[in-house]
């Protein structure tokens, strides 16, 4: 199933000549069942590709047997869910759980950013529930996109691709 | 003119708690507030998606909701909440965010409301992965049992949310295409009242321009129906200081009463970071209202196009077949119509928008769409994740960056494209 399909203008495939075995399985992208933003997945995919990582961006409002039979399908090393509706502190602990029951997951990197509550900076409980269903990382502050960047770099496959831009029609089709 | 806006602007806040007390205080504060206003019930995530199983565990287990769950509580409760405050002289509008939303409008009907939004495209690319022909199944339904409703609830008015769609980078012209096809829409089931949305976008003589072009163009397209302009405040990543943010709003006001429309939306300082209080959302709601009767500091409108591009788009989708509901899902499948950005499987996404030196929101690649794009797409510079943020947050960074009191100002720090942008 050739699901995956950049939005950015980073050419993923045919930079990394000599590294044939480079890891290309694409890092999984999604969100949890009730939230329908967007602009936040666009945003990661982006940032993903700058990385050297194929995405399978699964979109807003992730249906949980979606995600769960993509994760099965392709055994990611990471897993970024971003939800900025509130309603991850409700959503989160049962799905993380759901998902690290799957072994194609057991040793995946799963990290988890955005806004949990609805009144604001989640309490350092929720942060921990998080960390006690499944989630290896929590990122809430507005300036953590930057140490979820810096984090990457130690994600198996991470290839820094900025600066090696060619135009979006090579990678649209 | 509709019953709805007898004479000057008409203010609105969006507003939902899963405490019917709370929601009830809001409703009143908003009616009582010393400015005409229309009353929202924003609803739940969890309803949005019917997993109203999920939104009544929730509620059980004393968890705050980021809306008001009506499914999971149903009419009879409803109907408390509201008793002493709907009515003739006081609307409520539900707004959901549904691409299936049968049982949210039983509910709604059930309870007394006959006023909602949203539409088959707009409540449905944007928000997940339902497929486009449900959902224009599912709003065809729904519009039909609105139209044909005889309740307590007074006529039906479904307002478009096809100017909003994405919150925030799509091009006015694609905006205003897609909101007076879903009026058709609307229209062609039956609805006899409706209103058309524009979002506040980055620069206002654009604004203006878009607006001007809308009700033109309403005004050919729907002059057997009753219909008006919805403007709502700017919905992307809003400014984080007070100052911005009041600036932002009375921006949006200048720009409602200028261009002749009817009804605004407003938002509050705390979005930026979480859901407003209702106290919050009084406050901005008058000074919105004292707002509108300024409109001297706004740019003259630009003069870019948005009437001849809307309008060929328009023109290309009811082309393709008999009624709008088919000729919506020929023109997303054929790349006529392609939201920027957007990743639903049944979005071309293709296409591709940015801002220009002026801070215009312009198109950078048209994809498959007859339109022009703005800027060579082999010219464009590539968007990067840094590049994309400083363009969502160009309209923070303008509002802002303002001294209180002077309005937006542009600085060389303000460029529309500066990728030095702090991530949020």
């Amino acid at each position: 199933m050739a699901t995956y399909v950049p939005v950015g203008t980073f050419h993923s495939k045919g930079t990394d000549q000599g590294h044939d075995d480079v890891d290309t399985r694409p890092v999984v992208l999604a969100t949890i069942s009730s939230d329908a933003h967007l602009w936040n997945l666009v945003v990661l995919q982006l940032l993903l590709e700058e990385h050297g990582f194929p995405v399978e961006n699964l979109g807003p409002c992730t249906p949980v047997e979606l995600l769960v039979s993509r994760c099965e399908d392709i055994a990611p090393k990471l897993l970024a869910l971003s939800t900025v509706n509130g309603h991850g502190v409700i959503e989160l602990p049962a799905l993380l759980r759901r998902l690290r029951r799957i072994p194609q997951l057991h040793a995946a990197r799963i990290v988890i950013g955005g806004q949990l509550t609805t009144t604001g900076e989640p309490a350092a409980s929720v942060v921990q529930e998080l960390l006690d269903s499944g989630a290896d990382r929590v990122y809430t502050a507005p300036a953590d996109l930057a140490a979820f960047s810096a984090d990457l770099e130690a994600v198996p496959g991470h290839r820094r691709c900025i600066g090696r831009a060619r135009g979006r029609a090579e990678v649209s089709a | 003119m509709t019953r709805l806006t007898s004479g000057g602007i008409i203010l609105q806040a969006r507003m939902g708690f899963s405490d019917p007390e709370v929601m009830r205080e809001g409703l009143l504060a908003v009616r009582d507030c010393g400015v005409p206003t229309v009353g929202t019930i924003t609803l739940d995530s969890f309803t949005r998606t019917n997993q109203h199983d999920q939104a009544a565990r929730a509620v059980a287990e004393g968890r705050s909701l980021n809306g008001f769950p009506i499914v999971a509580y149903g009419a009879e409760r409803t109907r408390r909440l509201l008793d002493g405050i709907a009515g003739d002289s006081f609307y409520v509008q539900v707004r959901h965010g549904s691409a299936h939303p049968i049982p949210i409008i039983k509910a709604m009907l059930d309870a007394g409301l006959s006023m909602t939004e949203g539409g088959p495209v707009s409540y449905c690319l944007p928000y997940g992965r339902v497929p486009l022909r449900e959902s224009v199944t599912q709003w065809r339904r729904a519009v039909s049992l609105l139209a044909g409703s005889r309740g307590d609830a007074g006529p039906a008015h479904v307002e478009s949310f096809g100017g909003c769609m994405l919150g925030q980078l799509c091009p006015p012209d694609l905006l205003i295409a897609i909101g007076l096809l879903e009026a058709m829409f609307f229209r062609e089931l039956g609805l006899k009242e409706m209103s058309l949305s524009y979002a506040q976008q980055t620069h206002p003589g654009q604004d203006l321009e878009a607006l001007a072009a809308l009700r033109s163009l309403a005004t050919d397209l729907l002059d057997d129906v009753d219909w008006h302009v919805v403007v709502y405040t700017y919905m992307g990543l809003y400014p984080t200081s007070q100052a911005g943010a009041d600036a932002v709003l009375q921006e949006s006001a200048h720009l409602t009463a200028a261009a002749g429309c009817e009804r605004l939306v407003v938002k509050t300082e705390a979005e930026a970071s979480r859901i407003p209080t209702i106290a919050e959302n009084v406050r901005a709601v008058r000074l919105a209202a004292n707002a509108t009767a300024d409109t001297a500091r706004l740019s003259a409108p630009t003069e870019t196009g948005i009437h001849e591009r809307a309008a060929a788009l328009v023109n290309a989708v009811l082309r393709t077949a008999p009624t709008v509901g088919e000729a919506l899902l020929i023109a997303f499948a054929s790349g006529v119509l392609d939201v920027p950005w957007c990743l639903h499987p049944a979005n071309a996404n293709r296409s591709r928008s940015g801002l220009d030196e002026h801070g215009r929101l312009v198109w950078t690649d048209t994809g498959g769409m007859p339109i022009a794009a703005s800027i060579d797409p082999r010219a464009a510079e590539p968007v990067t994740s840094a590049r994309l943020m400083a363009m969502l947050a160009y309209v923070r960074r303008r509002f802002d960056g303002s001294p209180a009191g002077m309005g937006p100002q542009r600085t060389r720090a303000d460029s529309p494209n500066a990728d030095h942008v702090r991530m949020k």
